[in-house]
């Protein structure tokens, strides 16, 4: 054993030991015996696994043409800072993101004209239906809340997301046991069986849309999701007319980390669903290549709607699209102590006679 | 059945019950993987192998009907 190099028991982690009496690797943690050359090669295969590879190519968006950019007016939201933009026939006077009034600065310059729009599908009416619904069947929302809604306030907005496909080669190394069970008169046993599995492969993704100004929150454009591709169409200005725009002021490459990671969760998730039969599974190495990334640039709609209550704010907002609505609400902390406690003594007393009856009839 | 375990079991229900109402309230969640943008039938394994490393297995005592206080014993090898 002129080589004998350190490893790590499969099993556990532990650092193995070589037992003369048995001729094998064995773990003073957990009593696994291992073959040497087992070890060997399963070491070889984690060390020659490729690295992860997540790079992206982007050419998103093209330059506005000079008739369309002449006829649209950027707005500046003294408040947030918020920049949105509008077509000339479309007058904008509060902004989206805040509610505060905003003032017309100028025509675009120098701003990526997007590759593709979704067209609203969903009026403001709707918009409006769908809040209120929001709001039914919670009984933990203070009711006043509802009534001090300045609902009308609802505004169309078209969010700038970059979208992005990429190509996956995975490899992924698992570390897996079957346990098997058996009794005699006198012990019961566990037998616990290591395997080191292995799966590679290919998976693809299309259209991951991640949210592009910094204004909106990046987690309510997901919680917004999902939108139907399939409709949406090259983009025209002819689009905007009655709503709002927001720009993009966080780029692709500051963005794709974030589709990165949904990509690299779903591939995961794909890959282990193929790893069955075993009793445990545990991830032990992942190589996650991204092949030909390409990002477009568009707008998705969204119907959003700000309000303060209680010095907190609230945003809400549906998809302009499919009509999905979220939007955190208020609680009523005393309502919710109260039915805690009443809930609590019902339930309790409603056990205690019956333990008592029972007791009494024995 | 006690008083006291009554009451835990009564308070039990209770944090559950608020728990769904207060969870009723929160709808902003993140969307952590991209499953909605899979490309239909682009999802292929081209590699899979299981390296079998080793087993250990491991005996306790059973308990002897209710009199004997159960002895632990030791892990022994089957390689
Ligand atoms: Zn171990
Ligand atoms: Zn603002």
């Amino acid at each position: 054993m002129a080589d004998m190099m350190e490893y790590k028991c499969p099993a556990c982690g532990g650092k193995l030991e070589f037992s003369s009496t048995e001729q094998q690797m064995k773990c003073p943690f957990c009593d696994s015996v291992f073959d040497v050359a087992t070890l060997q090669s399963y070491d070889e295969a984690l060390a020659a696994a490729p690295e992860s590879d997540m790079s992206w190519e982007s050419e998103a968006g093209s330059e506005w043409e000079q008739g369309e950019a002449d006829s649209m007016r950027v707005y500046h939201c003294q408040s947030c800072g918020g920049e949105v933009i509008a077509d000339e026939t479309t007058a904008a006077s509060k902004c989206p993101y805040c509610d505060a009034p905003v003032i017309m600065t100028g025509q675009l310059a120098g701003e990526l004209k997007p590759d593709l729009v979704i067209p609203f599908k969903l009026d403001k009416e709707a918009a409006k239906k769908a809040l209120l619904q929001h709001m039914e069947g919670k009984p933990l929302l203070p009711k006043i809340f509802k009534s001090e809604n300045h609902i009308d306030e609802i505004k169309g907005v078209y969010v700038p997301v970059w979208l992005f496909d990429a190509g996956v080669e995975a490899q992924i190394h698992y570390r897996a046991t079957k346990v098997r069970r058996w009794s005699d008169q006198q012990f019961d046993y566990v037998e616990t069986s290591t395997f080191a599995v292995r799966r590679g492969g290919n998976i693809a993704f299309e259209h991951v849309p991640v949210d592009g100004s910094a204004k909106m929150d990046d987690t309510m454009m997901e919680a917004l999701e999902p939108y139907n591709f399939a409709e949406a169409v090259p983009f025209q200005t002819a689009y905007l007319s009655g709503y709002l725009a927001d720009k993009y002021d966080t780029d692709a490459e500051a963005s794709v980390a974030r589709a990165n990671d949904r990509i690299r969760q779903s591939t995961l998730n794909a890959f282990l669903q193929t790893v069955r039969g075993y009793d445990t599974v545990n991830t032990e190495h992942d190589s996650i290549r991204l092949e030909h990334g390409e990002a477009k640039y568009a707008l998705y709609p969204v119907w959003l709607l700000n309000t303060s209550w209680n010095g907190t704010k609230y945003t809400f907002a549906m998809n302009g699209q499919t009509g999905k609505f979220v939007g955190d609400l208020p609680s009523n902390k005393g309502k919710a102590w109260g039915i805690f406690f009443g809930v609590t003594a019902a339930v309790t007393a409603v056990l205690y006679v019956i333990s008592m009856l029972l007791q009494s009839g024995q | 059945m006690p008083f006291w375990l009554c009451l835990v079991i009564g308070a039990v229900v209770g944090g559950i019950v608020v728990g769904i109402m207060l969870s009723q309230l929160h709808t902003v969640r993140p969307n952590n993987a991209a499953a909605d943008y899979v490309i239909r039938d682009s999802f292929r394994v081209t590699m899979q192998d299981e390296t079998f490393l080793g087993k250990t297995t491991n005996r306790t005592p059973r308990m002897q009907q209710q009199q004997q206080p159960p002895h632990q014993g030791g892990p022994s090898q089957h390689p």
